[in-house]
């Protein structure tokens, strides 16, 4: 008895099915960019993940939420790395201090920069950092900071245990780090551009 | 806890990933340490800032449609999704049960911090509004003489949530107006109150319009953004997504300039002066 009442409540219509999902576009498309790379193949990715979704879900064991979320995700985690995985650049590609030096000086803005252009600045930075990840690294760290997920959402999603995913976590997230930490997000370039605006200050 | 252990246990840590016991342990010797104080910081900076990065690629506004065109109706379809997604998910679930959301202050901006928790304080203890009304005005009368400063009117709607009403608040040495929103089932508080003497997080992560930047910050299950206008401060706090909030931030923003390029007689007042 019990067990059937268990099963009833669990069972989805697919019209609730339909509005779960439609409210996770967002997140799974941000997600699919950063993994695809670009905006055609993003698309397609998520078109691709909701129609295996939409063949598959009454037979799928999806509690709540979270669950739907984790189980979507997993699909895409999937097809990507069936469909793009090979023409994806050479992730094993990583800059060296002097090439990342180099990127933060020609991208520091140099006099009086709106908001938006120091923003933009960062903006470039932050995904180029994610886009150079190992790939194992990448996909943790993509569905991590795209989709806030959690931890144990994360492992679900891509099919690995809980300590597994903590681990490539951190290591992705350190390397963002220090590729990262002279771009201040604020424009405050770090010492880089201080001489520049120092000339300015000094009366 | 030496310096190397707080470097392995840095992300567990703003993740809110750690025990009471192991959190203490962290923040104890961030106390004592400089070093590992500005490591965590910057940390925490960054990958804020990161969040906003990404939460700026927005799907095509037709992509929904394109793929609803293209779906099964979820019967008898050919196609087999593997096994089951949840083996080791009840360990998983235990592995992570003792995570709480913890607060923690490396540096403590209080202007951060304190929001969040009255919001929490407030969500938890289920009471009411000081005064529900889904009138801008009425609310702003309610405010009138509780408050020691003047009000911008509140938005009543802004895209998902609207408004419900408001409280009075006390912290930080002042008077605080909360405009009380409604998003689903969950409740948004816009604080609002006077930036004097504070110490004002930079202001990093993310432009809401012309001149106006906002710093966000995740803290005990909620996101929190804060930005500085004219002397004041707007301290926005809900259970809202990176991306769900800065929108709204940015949504209120363009609602309160526009009140006061319609209203507004500020500008001449200081000329005259
Ligand atoms: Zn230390």
């Amino acid at each position: 008895m019990a067990d059937l009442v268990e099963r009833l409540r669990k069972r989805w219509t697919r019209e609730k099915f339909e509005r779960q999902t439609r409210a996770l576009l967002p997140g799974l498309y941000r997600a699919a960019y950063r993994l695809a790379g670009q905006p055609a193949d993003a698309e397609d990715l998520v078109h691709d993940t909701y129609v295996k979704a939409f063949a598959a879900y009454d037979r799928a064991d999806i509690r709540g939420e979270a669950d739907c979320r984790a189980w979507l995700t997993r699909i895409m985690v999937n097809t990507y790395r069936d469909r793009y995985r090979r023409h994806q650049r050479s992730p094993e590609v990583q800059r060296s201090p002097e090439e990342a030096e180099v990127m933060s000086i020609e991208g520091a803005p140099l006099a009086d920069p709106a908001a938006r252009a120091e923003d933009s600045q960062f903006a470039r930075a932050a995904k180029e950092a994610i886009d150079g990840l190992p790939e194992d690294l990448r996909i943790v760290v993509v569905l991590f900071f795209s989709q806030e997920m959690s931890y144990r959402e994360i492992a679900e999603a891509v099919d690995c245990p809980v300590g597994t995913v903590m681990s490539r976590l951190y290591r992705g997230r350190r390397l963002l780090r220090e590729r990262l930490q002279d771009h201040a997000p604020d424009g405050k370039v770090a010492s880089k551009v201080d001489s520049n605006t120092k000339l300015k200050v000094v009366r | 806890m030496n310096c190397r252990d707080i470097e392995e246990n840095t992300h567990a840590f703003l993740d809110g990933a750690l025990s009471d016991m192991q959190a203490e342990a962290i923040r104890h010797h961030l106390g004592a340490c400089a070093a590992c104080r500005r490591e965590v910081e910057l940390a925490r900076t960054l990958e804020s800032a990161v969040r906003v990065v990404v939460a700026e690629d927005k799907p095509p506004e037709n992509l929904w449609n394109r793929i609803a065109g293209n779906l099964a109706d979820g019967h008898g379809s050919k196609r087999r999704i593997r096994g089951s997604v949840w083996t080791g998910v009840a360990a998983a679930i235990a592995l992570l049960a003792l995570a709480t959301v913890q607060s923690f202050l490396a540096k403590p901006v209080a202007v951060v911090e304190v929001p969040v928790s009255e919001m929490r304080t407030f969500v938890e203890s289920r009471r009411p509004l000081d005064v529900a009304t889904t009138d801008p005005q009425q609310l702003l009368a309610w405010f009138d003489g509780k408050v020691d400063f003047r009000l911008p009117p509140p938005p009543s709607t802004v895209k998902p949530v609207r408004l419900v009403g408001g409280r009075l608040c006390y912290f930080l040495d002042r008077r605080v107006a909360s405009y009380m929103y409604r998003h689903g089932d969950r409740y948004v508080s816009l604080y609002i109150f006077s930036e004097s003497g504070l110490e004002i997080p930079e202001r990093v992560s993310a432009s809401l319009a012309q001149g106006v930047s906002a710093s966000v910050h995740r803290r005990e299950g909620f996101t929190h953004v804060v930005w500085v206008e004219e002397g004041f401060v707007y301290s926005l706090v809900a259970d809202l997504s990176t991306e769900e909030i800065v929108d709204l931030a940015r949504g209120m923003t363009a609602q309160f300039k526009e009140s006061k390029h319609a209203g507004g007689s500020r500008m001449s007042v200081q000329v005259l002066g």
